[in-house]
């Protein structure tokens, strides 16, 4: 199996990318967006492309058994961009609670990778805090190192 | 959690395309994007991001 994550294409902006997850249930385009909250803060939104209704799906779970191979190619999106606006800071909480602690879950199993390109915090009750492995945070703010 | 191919995973392509589907005003990007920005002008803008004091940004 291809670990590596799925290829990507992103917009003229450079603020969305795309990718296509394949399994099960078929090809699914997922979209990722970086957008503009204000300064040099950007929210990250990513979820399912809905080709015949031509709109995101709002359900978002699209259970193709490929999990790790989204969420690498999210990672490979969130350092793409980073790494070209390396002043801005990316702040990232799922859709729920779970989402959010799966994406956690993906920074503490490659604790050392992430943290040599990516200045982390985490969000504990309205305060940012500098992220420490294997604890539980309610959002993650990330910018390039 | 497996962990990432970070060799691998630089080598992913990045293409730049015209034809990108238009989520601009998608409602369901639009209410996360709310959120956000509902969340951080409660909150405040967290002065570590005020004050980054960087500039290296690569258009």
């Amino acid at each position: 199996m291809n670990r590596k994550g799925y290829e990507f294409i992103r917009d003229r902006s450079q603020c969305k990318y795309s990718f296509f997850s394949k399994g099960p249930m078929g090809i699914i385009r997922k979209i990722v967006e970086f957008e503009n909250v204000t300064g040099d803060l950007y929210n990250l939104a990513f979820g399912d492309w809905d080709e015949s209704l031509q709109k995101m799906d709002s359900n978002n779970r699209s259970n193709n058994q490929d999990t790790y191979l989204v969420l690498a190619t999210v990672v490979a999106a969130v350092l793409d961009f980073t790494e070209k606006f390396q002043n801005r800071y990316i702040h990232i909480k799922g859709i729920t609670p779970s989402r959010t602690r799966l994406f956690r879950m993906v920074i503490n199993a490659n604790w050392y990778e992430i943290t040599k390109k990516l200045e982390l915090k985490g969000l504990v009750d309205e305060e940012w805090l500098p992220f420490e492995r294997n604890k539980n945070y309610e959002a993650v703010m990330a910018r390039y190192k | 959690m497996k962990k990432l191919n970070w060799k691998k995973l630089r080598k992913i392509k990045f293409v730049v395309v015209d034809d990108f589907p238009d989520v601009s005003n998608d409602p369901f990007f639009q209410k996360k994007h709310q959120e956000a920005k509902d969340f951080f002008e409660r909150t405040g803008i967290p002065d570590f991001i005020k004050n980054t004091g960087k500039s290296k940004e690569q258009q």
